[in-house]
Order: structure tokens, then sequence, then C-alpha cells
């Protein structure tokens, strides 16, 4: 069986992804990451973790328009599937559970 | 100029391992990023940072290809085509066999090659300096090269060549060893300790340094067991040369036998005793034949720079027009390399044969792989279904050619298993040949030639498969299912045709030159050479014990007689020597010197004597043969008798003129030839027996019982005339390799006939159903199939044939002054050792497809 945990770079790909809706391909996603995260996200990377999601079937891909200034190549636009969602709601229950027990402790810090 | 692309390379690299999947979106985006950059900033970091996310796009989830179907498990795949391998090679068992002895013939003689190659390679490589050791060679000025050079030069390129680490020089010692009144025949070499510096033969006991000791020997261990046995060999005492004392005072390791220097023991070069007067001067650059020079150069030597440095000291050490020329040659380039006069070494082989072995062996390989492909996809119309169906169910063409991989891999590893015993059967043939053959290889595999083997086999495998797996692959599964009789198979039947035409030619040239050789060889064993040649035996011996043997060798009934002379006819060259004529101009006239009895032992014909002549020894009279009279301008052989002519400065009256005999080899001229008196009773020579009919081996006997009994200690040496003439016959080693060639070619272009023949018999049986039913003749159809192939054989009958007597006479039968013709009889013998088994090969098919009923073949539709 697959793996279908979600990793935290898939994750955020993932995220990503959602909140580009229907202009989710390579180049926004990258650059949506960049500006959000302050790291650079090398096209090698995120593909990568684009392929391993499309493996554990969180996202679906199909073929975009083509323009200019891409040499008249198409864009590949990804998009979250049912799983994908599903993932996404888990991880998140997760996190919140553990937010639960630990927050005072992370605010009192402060 | 600034540039406003990505950069080239990068891309290209880009494009060759993305997975073409991805290829495209992943390009557009690199061009749009790239874009980008290029607005933000300038062209340079653009391109960087194209390089930069090329470089990280490299990574296997990026250029991994998505496996297909296969993948589910390449394991069982595996295994299932070794299943489908070994049942059609056990449904097909005739094709099977014969695929398998085509190529297990041309892999025994591949392996040979590989054997023989690897073995030669082998030849100096345990030195551990053989990449900077070099031999020093030297030229005279007419273009002689010598594998020897002065010891001069070798001294002073150590003095004077800053490059030089240490110089090996040495001369030969060959002898006979004494420890206690028994003596040794062995081999050994006068040098200095620095020989074990540039070479590698390893002491075993003792301090190399001590080899400059002049009273040392040092010895290999195999011959310090022969004269000590277990004694401890060090401090032992050695006469040399029956006056010098030696002292053991090193053992060395065995010589191994892949090294080109072989001895059993080194001496001092600083024992005067060994040299000959000239070696003993230490400036003597004249000689330049006895010594040898080796030279061990640093880690950075620079070749060029010694080169220049020999040239200038050949300058300095020469006159003009007596000068010597010096060169290198490194220490892996003697063995296997160019053979040089006077090399230390026994000859290497000659690279040239290197090439035709390696060449026939490549040939064979190459047609029966050829066979191989033509008999696998002509029996494609049997498969074709099998692989329709494959294909229908989904098999891509690389399966397909996995498939008839395997097969071929099988095929060959059991091809190659097969060759072994073949190539233990031809091994000791090749050592047979000659008895010095020996002498140049052993033709013992070693491990690592087992694993050659096995690369081989699979490399022959892989080749034999690349047509069929091509072919195959390409099969149309919908035509193959729906009418696999209709493939076109033989739509290269041209190509097919000529090869196989093309090996047969091959095969006939070889067959038909061998028996030309054979012809030639019978015939000189027959030869009338002038004399009588049967049952002689020649012995060569000394003076010492000479008449003791004589007596008790002629006592026998058995021995008709003896004569000693300094050569025997035919078997070995005689001296020349000029002589002056009346007219003042000088003759070149051979001669040996041979006692009273030589007439008689070698039944000469003789035209005139006057008698009684001398018995004693160099007494001043000679015989000449009918040559010489004419030569030395004496008339008619009548006139000549009785005059006298000046030979080695003393008069000598002839009192003997006999006919002109081959006293040389029969494919050389009748020369003038004089016949002397013995010099004296030391003079060594070779005694002739002459043995009564059929009493050969009896006589051999008793020659070995009178040699023990006259007390002589050299080893008995003797050869039976005719036994010698048919063992050193060049003819008859051609003529047994130039067979084996031609038999090996002939082999494997009949399989290829056979395959073919069969395949063709198969692919029409249904033809040939139908017009029997038609009411067709057996005969009648047996022309019709057997025709293509007969015109095949005859077609490379008549090519091969002229082309062989051309070839044959022109190369070597020519230059012979009695020689055999290529006739009727030799064209004969080859057509029918190519027809008999071809036509057999042609009717065993044919007539299993024209045997079986008509409705077999029908009934399919």
């Amino acid at each position: 069986m697959k793996s279908t945990n979600l990793g935290e770079f898939e994750e955020l790909v993932l995220l990503t992804i959602v909140a580009l809706f229907d202009e989710a391909y390579g180049v926004a996603v990258k650059e949506d990451l960049e500006k959000r995260t302050q790291r650079e996200v090398s096209v090698g990377a995120m593909y990568s973790a684009l392929n391993r999601l499309e493996k554990k079937n969180f996202i679906s891909s199909k073929w975009g328009e083509s323009t200019r200034a891409r040499g008249g190549k198409r864009k590949r636009l990804f998009n979250i599937t049912n799983s994908g969602k599903r993932a996404l709601i888990q991880s998140r229950s997760v996190r919140e559970e553990l937010w639960d027990l630990s927050k005072g402790l992370i605010l009192d810090l402060k | 100029m600034e540039d406003f692309r990505p950069p080239k390379w990068a891309y290209r690299f880009f494009k060759w391992f993305c997975n073409p999947e991805y290829f495209e979106f992943i390009h557009g985006d690199l061009e749009e990023i790239f874009l980008q950059k290029l607005h933000e900033s300038n062209p340079k970091s653009a391109r960087r940072f194209y390089l930069k996310q090329v470089i990280k796009l490299f990574r296997p989830s990026i250029f991994m290809r998505k496996s297909t179907k296969e993948s589910t498990s390449v394991l069982g795949l595996t295994g299932h085509y070794f299943k489908v391998a070994g049942r059609n090679l056990i449904k097909h068992k005739a094709l099977s066999m014969l695929n398998v002895l085509g190529l297990a013939l041309s892999m025994a003689v591949g392996m040979l090659a590989i054997t023989l190659i690897e073995e030669q390679y082998s030849y100096d490589d345990f030195h551990v300096n053989k990449e900077k050791v070099y031999r020093l060679l030297s030229a005279r000025k007419s273009g002689s090269h010598f594998a020897s050079s002065p010891a001069a030069l070798g001294r002073k390129m150590q003095e004077g060549l800053p490059d030089v680490e240490a110089v090996a020089t040495f001369s030969a010692a060959g002898g006979k060893l004494k420890v206690k009144n028994e003596s040794f025949e062995t081999l050994g070499m006068v040098t200095s300790s620095d020989f074990l510096k540039v070479f590698t033969f390893p002491v075993l006991q003792g301090d190399p340094l001590l080899l400059d000791d002049p009273s040392s020997i040092f010895m290999t261990q195999n011959l310090a067991e022969k004269l000590f046995g277990s004694n401890d060999p060090l401090g032992q005492l050695v006469q040399i040369q029956d006056s010098v004392q030696l002292v053991v005072k090193g053992i060395l390791y065995d010589v191994p036998r892949n090294s080109h220097l072989q001895f059993e023991f080194l001496i001092s070069s600083n024992n005067q005793d060994f040299k000959t007067p000239f070696e003993r001067s230490p400036d003597n650059w004249k000689n330049i034949y006895t010594q040898y020079n080796y030279v061990l150069f640093n880690e950075d030597h620079d070749l060029d720079r010694a080169q220049v440095f020999m040239n200038q000291a050949s300058e300095e050490h020469y006159e003009v027009e007596d000068r010597n020329f010096f060169s290198f040659q490194p220490l892996s380039g003697i063995y296997p390399g160019p053979g040089y006069t006077n090399s230390p070494s026994q000859g290497s082989l000659d690279p040239i044969l290197f090439k035709v072995i390696g060449g026939v062996a490549l040939l064979l390989i190459v047609f029966s792989t050829f066979n191989y492909a033509s008999l696998t996809t002509a029996r494609s119309f049997t498969r074709a279904k099998e692989i329709g169906v494959r294909k229908t169910f989904g098999a891509h063409n690389k399966q397909i050619s996995r498939q008839v991989l395997v097969e071929s891999i099988l095929i060959s590893i059991v091809a190659g298993i097969l060759a072994f015993p073949i190539l233990k059967l031809i091994i000791p043939a090749i050592l047979g040949l000659n008895p010095e053959i020996g002498n140049f290889f052993l033709l013992k595999p070693e491990m690592s030639t087992y694993l050659y083997f096995l690369l081989f086999a699979i490399f022959v495998g892989l080749l034999a498969s690349i047509i069929p797996a091509f072919y195959f692959s390409r099969f149309q599964p919908v035509q193959a299912l729906r009418d696999f009789y209709s493939v076109r198979v033989f739509s290269k039947a041209g190509l097919r045709k000529s090869l196989i035409v093309f090996q047969l030619v091959l095969g006939l040239i070889c067959v038909s030159t061998a028996l030309l050789t054979q012809k030639q060889f019978k015939y000189e064993l027959e030869f009338d050479r002038g004399f009588d040649d049967d049952h002689l035996v020649n012995i060569d011996i000394g003076p010492i014990g000479l008449n003791v043997f004589r007596n008790e060798v002629e006592k026998s009934a058995n021995i008709i007689g003896t004569t000693l002379s300094t050569n025997v006819p035919s078997s070995s060259s005689s001296a020349n020597l000029a002589i002056k004529l009346t007219s003042g101009e000088n003759a070149s006239v051979n001669f040996f010197r041979a006692d009273e009895f030589f007439f008689d032992i070698y039944a000469l014909s003789i035209i005139g004597e006057t008698l009684p002549a001398s018995q004693e020894f160099d007494a001043p009279q000679i015989t000449i043969n009918e040559s010489a009279v004419e030569t030395l301008e004496l008339g008619s052989p009548e006139e000549a008798l009785g005059q006298s002519i000046l030979v080695f400065g003393k008069s000598r009256r002839i009192v003997r003129v006999i006919r002109d005999f081959y006293f040389q080899g029969i494919n050389s001229t009748q020369r003038p030839l004089i016949i002397l008196p013995l010099f004296s009773a030391k003079s060594p020579g070779i005694l002739s027996v002459k043995v009564a009919d059929n009493k050969l081996r009896e006589s051999l006997d008793l020659i070995d019982r009178a040699w023990l009994k006259s007390g002589i200690k050299t080893e008995l040496n003797y050869s039976v005339f005719k036994e010698k003439l048919r063992q050193s016959s060049q003819h008859l080693i051609m003529t047994k390799v130039v067979g084996f060639f031609g038999v090996q070619l002939l082999l494997v272009a009949l399989i290829g006939l056979s395959g073919i023949c069969k395949w063709m018999a198969e692919v029409r049986a249904r033809e040939m159903g139908i017009r029997k039913i038609l009411g067709a003749e057996t005969s009648q159809l047996m022309v019709s199939l057997s025709k293509g192939f007969i015109i095949l054989t005859l077609l490379a009958v008549l090519i091969a044939l002229p082309l062989s007597y051309m070839a044959n006479t022109e190369i070597w039968l020519n230059s012979l002054a009695n020689h055999v013709s290529f006739d009727w009889k030799i064209i004969l013998a080859s057509t029918l050792i190519l027809g008999i088994p071809a036509s057999l090969l042609m009717l065993f098919p044919t007539l299993a497809v024209l045997r079986r009923k008509p409705i077999h073949y029908i009934k399919e539709e």
C-alpha cells in the first residue's frame, strides 16, 4: 500500500494548490510558495513534491493553455482531489489536537 | 554580446534526462521563470539561475520513466523467458542442435584465440616496474636490427642521464654446471645486481647485492634442488666451464614461464672468466651483438631526451661509415612483438599470426552468429503465432526482444560449454603440429581465461540475437495471426544466400589449399634427391668416444655402414667458399667435409674417379659435382678428373666427379659443390648410419646401447632422415592449419546451409502437398525443392576453385623449383568434400517433407 502521509512541504504545496484554485500550475505555485514562506523553492523540489502528491492520489492534473512567455508550451494545471482534501483535514485535526494540549505552554513562554 | 536565451547545453541536458511525460510543462515553466528573471536582473544571472534549476531537477522523480505494465513482476517474467526459451529449444531439437553445434565450433576457435592472446599478453606482466623499463636496440647502418647493444652504452646512460635509475646489462652464459663430478646442462646470465633492481625476479635467500661478488652464483629454487637435493644450497660450491669455482650466495624464485628472459642462474659480470675478450674491455662499442641493456627510468623520465642522448653517444663513438644506431623498446612491446636478430628470448610469435588467428576466429564467429540469426528468423513462421498472441495480450516490443535474447544467450552458453571439449581436442593437435610450438605457447587456460570465456559466450549470444530480436519485435500481430504463412521472411534472401556462398567459398579455398600443400608435402618426401635417403639415421657426435661408438655400431649385422661428415644433405645448409678461376674471377662454391664412405652410404652416382684415394685426414684431394665442373670451367667431367685446383690455399687434386644431387633443400637450384676430406679426427660432425631394411627399431636400440657403452657424456641426439624431413616440412604444418580452418569454415557454412534447406522445405511443405495431390512425382518435387541450393553450392565451387588456383600458384607454388600442380584431382576432391555433405544435408529435410502425407499440410486450412 502506498503511504498516505503528508509531509510538511507537501502540505504547503497542496494548500497552495487549493488557494490558487484554477490557476495552480508550476510557476504560480512556486511563486506563491516563495512569497509566503520567504524561502527559495527550486523547480526540481517542487515538481518532485507534486509527483509524490500525484502518486498518492492527492492531486489530479490536466493540460492548460499555453502562453507566449512559455515559448508556446502548455501549462499543467493541478487540482486537489477528495482524498487530498481528506488528508488536509486529517493533518489539520492532528495539529489542532496538539495545539490544544500545548497551547498554554507555548503562549506562556511569550 | 549578451545572450537572452537559456544556456543551450543545460537545456539539452534537461531534455535528455527528463521523463518525456513531464517534459513539456516543466520546460514551459522553466522558460517562464527564465523570462521573469531576465526582467528582474541581467541575462547572466538569469542563465545561472536556469542552470541551477536544471541541476536541481536532476533527481529520480523527474528522470525516472514511469514503469509500464511489465513492472508487475520482473522476476517472474524472467523465469518465464527461460521456461519458454527451454521449451522452444526442445521443441526444435534439430535446429537447436545445428545452432549449438555451429556456435560451439566457432566458439572453440574463438576461445583458442582468447587463450593464445591472453597468454601472449601476460608476458612480462609480473615486473613491478614494467612501465618504466625499456630495452636498448641497436641497428646497423645496413638496416638490420638487433635486440642487443654494447654494454658501454648502458654504462654511459647510467652515468650521463639523470632519468636513469638503473641499467641491467647482461650476456648469456650457457653452460655446464658441475657439482661433485655430476654435470648439468643449463642456462644462465652474466650480470650485476642492477639486474635484480630492474626486473622483478625476487630473491628468496641471500642479499641481492652479493651478486656483484665475482665468485658468487645465484640460482633458481628449481636448479638448486636439482643440484643439491634437500641440502641447504647457500654456500655450496659449483664448478662452471670445467674450471671456474663459484659459491652459491643467493636463491631466486623460479623464473615465471611468461617471462621473455629465461635463465636458471646468474653470475657476476665482475668475474672476468665468463667474458669473451671483447666483452672484457669496458669501453668496447664495437660489440653490439652479445650484450643486452635494459634501462629502468625514474617516474618523470623524458624518452625524447634519452633518445637524443643515445644519438649523441652513437655519433661520438662511431665513424660515419660504420655507425650503429640505438633506440628504445618498451618491455611490454617485446612479447608479443617484432622479432630481432640476437633476441635473448626465444623469438616472439609473429604478430601477424595473431591477426590471422584472431581474424579467422572473428570470421567464424560472425558466420556462425549470422547462421544463428538466419536459422532463428527462418523459423519465425512457426513462431509467428506465438508472437502474435503475446503482442495481442499486450507484450511490448522490448519483451519480445528479451525473449529472443534469453534464447540466444541460453544457446550460446550451452554452445560455450560444448566448446570446451572441442577446445581440449584442438589444443593438443596444435601443440603436436611442430615440436617447437610448445616453446611458444602453453595453451593452458587460466582462471581469468575462463571468465573471458563466459563473457565471450554471453557476447556471442548478444551478437547472435540482434537480428532476430529486431525482426521478431517488429511483427504486426494482426498479420501474424491472420495468415502467418504469408509473413515474408525471405525477403532479404539475396543477402542470406550471398553470405552462405561467401562462407562456402572461403571454406573451399582453405580446403583446396590444404589438399595442395599435402600433395606438395608427399611429393617432397618421395622426391628423388639424387642420393639414397632411406633407412638413414643421423647422429650429432663429437670426437670423444666416436671411434668406440662407430666400431660398436658397425659390428651389428643390421647396420650396413656409417659415414662421418660435417653436413648432411638436404637438412643443413653448407658454407660457401670463393675459388679463383683461371680467368681471374671468383666463383662461389658450396663445400663440406666427409669421409670416404660418404659416397657409398648415400649412394651418390659417380661419373668418374681415380683410385685409390687416400684415407688420410685433410689429404689434398677433393670430390666435385657436375655443376662445379661447369662453374670452375674444367671442361668435361672426364677432363676434370686429375686436375688440381687451389682450395683454402692448397692445391688439391680432383679424384672424383659425381652427379648433381640435392644437397640443399629440393627447392634451391643445383649449386657447385666441393667435398673435402675430413679435417682431422677431432672435428665434430654428423655420423650417418645406414640401416638394413625393416631393422630400424632394432638399430635404434642398438645405437642407444652403443652410445652408453662408448661412455660419451653428452646426450644422444639422433634423427631418422625421412622422419626429420617429414617433421620439418612447412607444408605439413600448413596442411594441418589451413585444413583445420577450412574444415571449420565449411562445417559452419554447411550448418547454415542445412538450416536454410530445412526451413525452405518446411515453408514449402504445403505447396509440395498440393502438388503431390495433383499428381507430381516425388523426384520432380525434390528437384524443385533442392534446385536453389544445388545452384548455391555449384556457384561456391565455381568461384572458390579458380580463386584458390590463382592464389596458390601465385603466392607460393611458383616460387618453388620443384612443385606439384593444382590439378583436376584437387578440384575433384574439394568439390566432393563440399558436395557430399551438402547434398546429404539437402536430401534429409527434403525427403522428410516429401514422405509425409499431404493431408498433414492441408488440414490446417
